[in-house]
């Protein structure tokens, strides 16, 4: 039994919580950071992160990233940000790690 | 070519022939994980990415409806409705064997379904709010999808960058250090050989 969180700056990720997902409302960064360890400690098997704060944590995101507990899923924002999300730059890099070469995945969709 | 450092005897070319014969099997064996582990993981990648394009849509629209659902109620009213169809979820985490690699995989555990029985006052909150519950409860479960594909991607990239540095090892550095100086301690032995050979019949 492994309960989800979410952490984001806007009021919408109470939304969430109408479906049983634990909200945490951030206001910067290091407060973030400290809310991921501290749900990582408490087995929270998914942390839904919003863009903006994913962007600005890397570390820690790679911190958790090859652990089964918890994921960290990155979500797009209220207002979506510009520019390739952190999500799309992960995968890339992945697949960059693990064929060796730059290939998109998207465009050998059919 | 590179010679072990080791004592060109029969007993160490006898060591040196069987370890060969298991490097060459355990080329073979990581081989053909790697490919394994490369198939499944492009088909993982190429679902992830589709998958995160059509979330990533839901989840805008479902924000739309519930930003909407403000308009016409008042935040607090909002907030209770929020609080009150507050349903019990939890994941429980089993893990599947890809290769040999443990991956994850969750699976949902619902107390009730708040889309099914609303428990705010209907006459004070907009449709929209039904609406946003539903399409919320609607991309959990596919968010929750989700992050099983994209944690089983970063595992399996981890794991196939391992093997392909084990592979090459043993491709291009180990099998031919052993054959080079299996090589080696074959024609020294020879040489000894000839040698005895050649003292004995100058001794005759």
């Amino acid at each position: 039994m492994h309960r989800i969180g979410i952490i984001g700056t806007s009021d919408n990720i109470k939304a969430f919580s109408m479906c049983g997902i634990d909200a945490f409302l951030v206001e910067d960064k290091s407060e973030a950071i400290k809310v991921i360890d501290r749900l990582a400690s408490q087995k929270f098997a998914i942390i839904f992160v919003t863009e903006s704060i994913v962007k600005q944590i890397p570390e820690t995101i790679l911190k958790y990233k090859h652990s089964i507990t918890p994921t960290i899923t990155p979500i797009p924002d209220q207002i979506p940000v510009q520019g390739p999300s952190f999500a799309s730059e992960s995968l890339a890099i992945d697949v960059k790690k693990a064929t060796g070469s730059d290939i998109s995945i998207n465009d050998t969709e059919d | 070519m590179a010679v072990l450092d080791i004592n060109p005897t029969r007993m160490e070319l006898n060591k040196l022939k069987d370890r060969l014969l298991t490097a060459r099997r355990g080329h073979k064996l990581l081989k053909d994980k790697r490919d394994g582990l490369m198939r499944k993981f492009l088909e993982t990648a190429k679902k992830a990415a589709k998958f995160r394009i059509q979330i990533e849509k839901d989840i805008l629209n479902a924000n739309l409806q519930f930003e909407l659902s403000k308009v016409n109620t008042s935040p607090q009213l909002v907030n209770t409705a929020v609080i009150m169809s507050r349903q019990d979820l939890t994941v429980d985490i089993s893990t599947s064997n890809i290769m040999g690699v443990c991956t994850p995989s969750f699976s949902i555990n619902k107390r009730h379904n708040s889309s099914e029985n609303i428990s705010y006052s209907l006459s004070q909150n907009s449709a929209h709010l039904d609406n946003s519950i539903h399409l919320y409860d609607d991309i959990i479960s596919k968010l929750i999808t989700l992050s099983e594909l994209e944690k089983t991607i970063s595992i399996l990239s981890d794991e196939i960058n391992q093997t392909r540095r084990k592979v090459n090892a043993l491709e291009h550095l180990i099998i031919p250090n052993y054959q080079d100086t299996i090589r080696f301690i074959t024609l020294k032995l020879d040489e000894n050989e000839r040698s005895n050979i050649a003292r004995l019949s100058r001794a005759k």
